[in-house]
C-alpha cells in the first residue's frame, strides 16, 4: 500500500497531508509543515524535547505516528500563544530566565502546560517530578521549576 | 532515523483485530501505546511487515470491578489512567507506587499496562543502534551464535526490565488472552518463561486483553520498591515485590517475594516465603530471608550496573518491602 492521505488539526488550522504509515507526527511537524519549534532531540523517547499536546495532554512526537492523530487536536509550542499574548507558562519563562539555548524549552513548556492542567497548584517538588522525563542540558532546572510555579499562581497557567 | 517502512491496521474492535491475526502472512506485531516498540524498531530491534495499532480498539482501556473479588484494567489501560484511577489507588497502592517509578509522568498518557507487562528483554549489548551493533557479531538474541555478556555463554541472558509485572504477580494477578478461538485467563507468573529472547508465552494470534486481580482482604499488605541509576526515565537494575498476610496474632499466613530486573524474567522465590510463612517475622527473619533469595538470581554484566552490586540490592530490596509490609523497623 503507499501513502495515506490524512487530515491534522495542528494548532487550529487543519492541514492534509499524504504519508506512509512509518511517519512520525515529529517528521510531518518539522518536515512538511515546517513547524520547527517541535525539537528532534534523542528520537528514541528520552529526552522530552519533540513533546507536543495532543487533546491536551503530552505525547512524544518522535514517537508518535501521524496516522495516528488523524483528527486529533494537535498543540505545538507555535500555537500556544493567545494571539500575540504569550502563555501565562511562556510568560514566565522568559521573565525569570529558564531559558537559555532554548533546545528543551518547546518541550519543556508544553509537559508544564499539560501538568498545570492536571494539578494547578503544585509544590517545587511535584514540579520537578513532572519535568522529569525532560533533559535540558543548560539551566541546571532550578530556573525551570520556579517559572513554572510562578506560572501556577496566574489564572490561566494551565490553559491548553 | 526514518522508521523502517511497515503497513499498519488499526482495527476498531477486538474481533477485527483477532481476525487479523489469525490470518496473517506478513510479520505482523502488536502496538499499544507503541513507547517500547516504536524505538525498538528505530534501532532495527524489531522489523515488523505490519504493525496492528490495537490502541484504535475502545472499550479495552476500562478498568473496573466487573466480578466477584477482582478488579479487571484493560490491557488499553494507560498508566496514567492507572495512577489516577480511585479504585486502584484504594485496593492497590503498591500498584500506583510501581508505576509512578516508571519512566516519567510525562510518558504516562501514551503507555499501555499491556505493553508493560508484555515488553521485551533489554540487554547494554543489543538495547543499541545499527551503527553500535555493527561492530560486534550478532548474539543469540539477534539470531547469532554468541553472547557479549556472558564469556562462553550458551543462552541470552537479556533483563526482563518491566516494572508493573513483579508487584501484580506478588498480588496474584492474572492476564486474560484472547485468540480468534477464544479467550483463557492464567496467573501472570505462568505468563513469562524466563527467556532473554522472548520473555513470554502469549501466542502469535493472541491479545492480551485484560489484567486481574483479586481484591486484598485487610490484612494483606504490599510493598514495592525499585532502583535505577538516574530516579527518571531510567529502567531498574533491581526492583521487588512483596505480599504478606498476617492473622490476628501477627503470625504470617502467605507471603509472595518477587524480584525483578535481575534475570531474564520476574523471579519469584519459594525457598524466602517459606522462611516468613508460619513465623511473626522479626528483622532477622527478614534479613534470612533476603539471604535466601539470592539463591534465585544470577545477573550478568549486562545492565549499567554491576551484577554484585544488584546482589547487594536485591537484597536490600527484599529486607526494605518485608519490614515495610510488616511494620518492622530497621529495614533501611
Ligand atoms: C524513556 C523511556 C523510559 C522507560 N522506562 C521504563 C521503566 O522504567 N519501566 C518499564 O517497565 N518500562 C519503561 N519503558 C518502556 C515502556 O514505556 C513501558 O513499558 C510502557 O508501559 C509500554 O507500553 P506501550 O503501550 O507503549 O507498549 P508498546 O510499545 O505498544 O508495546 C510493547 C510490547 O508489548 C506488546 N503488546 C502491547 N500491547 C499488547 C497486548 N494487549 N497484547 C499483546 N502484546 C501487546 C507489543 O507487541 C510490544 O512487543 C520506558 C520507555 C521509554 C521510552
Ligand atoms: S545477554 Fe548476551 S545474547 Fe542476550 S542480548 Fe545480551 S549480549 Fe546478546
Ligand atoms: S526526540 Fe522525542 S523524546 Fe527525544
Ligand atoms: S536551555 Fe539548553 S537544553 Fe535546556
Amino acid at each position: 500500500m503507499g501513502d495515506r492521505s490524512i487530515k491534522l488539526i495542528v494548532n487550529g488550522y487543519s492541514y492534509n497531508v499524504s504519508v506512509p504509515a512509518e511517519t512520525t507526527l515529529l517528521e510531518v511537524l518539522r518536515e512538511e509543515l515546517q513547524l520547527t519549534g517541535t525539537k528532534f532531540g534523542c528520537d528514541t523517547g528520552e529526552c522530552g524535547a519533540c513533546t507536543v499536546l495532543i487533546d491536551g495532554r503530552p505525547f512524544r512526537s518522535c514517537m508518535t505516528l501521524a496516522v495516528e492523530v488523524e483528527g486529533k487536536r494537535i498543540t505545538t509550542i507555535e500555537g500556544l500563544a493567545n494571539g500575540g499574548e504569550l502563555h501565562p507558562v511562556q510568560k514566565k519563562f522568559v521573565e525569570l530566565q529558564a531559558i537559555q539555548c532554548g533546545f528543551c524549552s518547546p518541550g519543556m513548556i508544553l509537559t508544564a502546560v499539560a501538568f498545570l492542567g492536571e494539578n494547578p497548584k503544585p509544590t517545587r517538588q511535584e514540579v520537578r517530578r513532572a519535568i522529569s522525563g525532560n533533559i535540558c542540558r543548560c539551566t541546571g532546572y532550578q530556573k525551570i521549576v520556579e517559572a513554572v510555579i510562578a506560572a501556577s499562581k496566574i489564572n490561566g497557567g494551565g490553559r491548553k | 532515523m526514518h522508521l523502517p517502512h511497515f503497513e499498519i491496521t488499526e482495527p476498531r474492535t477486538l474481533d477485527d483485530a483477532l481476525l487479523v491475526l489469525s490470518d496473517h502472512e506478513d510479520r505482523i506485531m502488536i502496538k499499544a501505546g507503541g513507547t517500547a516498540l516504536i524505538p525498538a524498531m528505530r534501532l532495527g530491534l524489531a522489523n515488523p511487515d505490519r504493525v496492528l495499532n490495537i490502541s484504535t480498539i475502545s472499550d479495552m482501556d476500562k478498568i473496573d470491578r466487573h466480578r466477584d473479588n477482582c478488579i479487571s484494567i484493560g490491557a488499553n489501560s494507560s498508566l496514567f489512567q492507572v495512577r489516577q484511577s480511585s479504585i486502584i489507588k484504594e485496593n492497590f497502592p503498591a500498584l500506583v507506587d510501581a508505576v509512578k517509578s516508571i519512566s516519567s509522568p510525562s510518558l504516562h498518557h501514551s503507555s499501555s499496562i499491556a505493553g508493560n507487562i508484555c515488553q521485551d528483554c533489554r540487554c547494554i549489548y543489543y538495547n543499541q543502534s545499527l551503527t553500535w551493533r555493527a561492530l560486534r557479531s550478532k548474539c543469540f538474541k539477534a539470531a547469532g551464535k554468541t553472547c557479549h555478556a556472558v564469556s562462553n555463554g550458551n543462552k541470552c541472558s537479556a533483563v526482563y526490565r518491566g516494572d508493573l509485572a513483579p508487584v501484580l504477580i506478588s498480588m496474584s494477578a492474572s492476564v486474560v488472552l484472547a485468540s480468534f478461538k477464544g479467550k483463557r485467563e492464567i496467573p501472570l507468573s505462568q505468563f513469562f518463561k524466563s527467556n532473554g529472547i522472548w520473555p513470554n508465552t502469549l501466542g502469535p494470534a493472541e491479545i492480551l486483553t485484560e489484567v486481574v486481580i483479586p481484591i486484598p482482604k485487610s490484612n494483606l499488605k504490599v510493598t514495592f520498591e525499585k532502583v535505577r541509576i538516574r530516579s527518571s526515565l531510567d529502567y531498574a537494575i533491581a526492583t521487588g515485590a512483596v505480599s504478606v498476610t498476617t492473622d490476628s496474632e501477627g503470625t504470617c499466613t502467605d507471603c509472595k517475594i518477587v524480584l525483578g530486573a535481575l534475570g531474564p524474567g520476574p523471579i519469584e522465590s519459594f525457598e524466602a516465603e517459606k522462611i516468613i510463612v508460619g513465623t511473626i517475622p522479626d528483622l532477622a527473619i527478614c534479613k534470612r530471608a533476603a539471604k535466601e533469595v539470592i539463591n534465585k538470581i544470577h545477573p550478568v554484566a549486562n545492565t549499567e550496573s554491576t551484577p554484585e552490586h544488584r546482589i547487594e540490592l536485591a537484597e536490600f530490596i527484599v529486607v526494605r518491602c518485608l519490614c515495610k509490609a510488616l511494620g518492622i523497623g530497621g529495614g533501611d
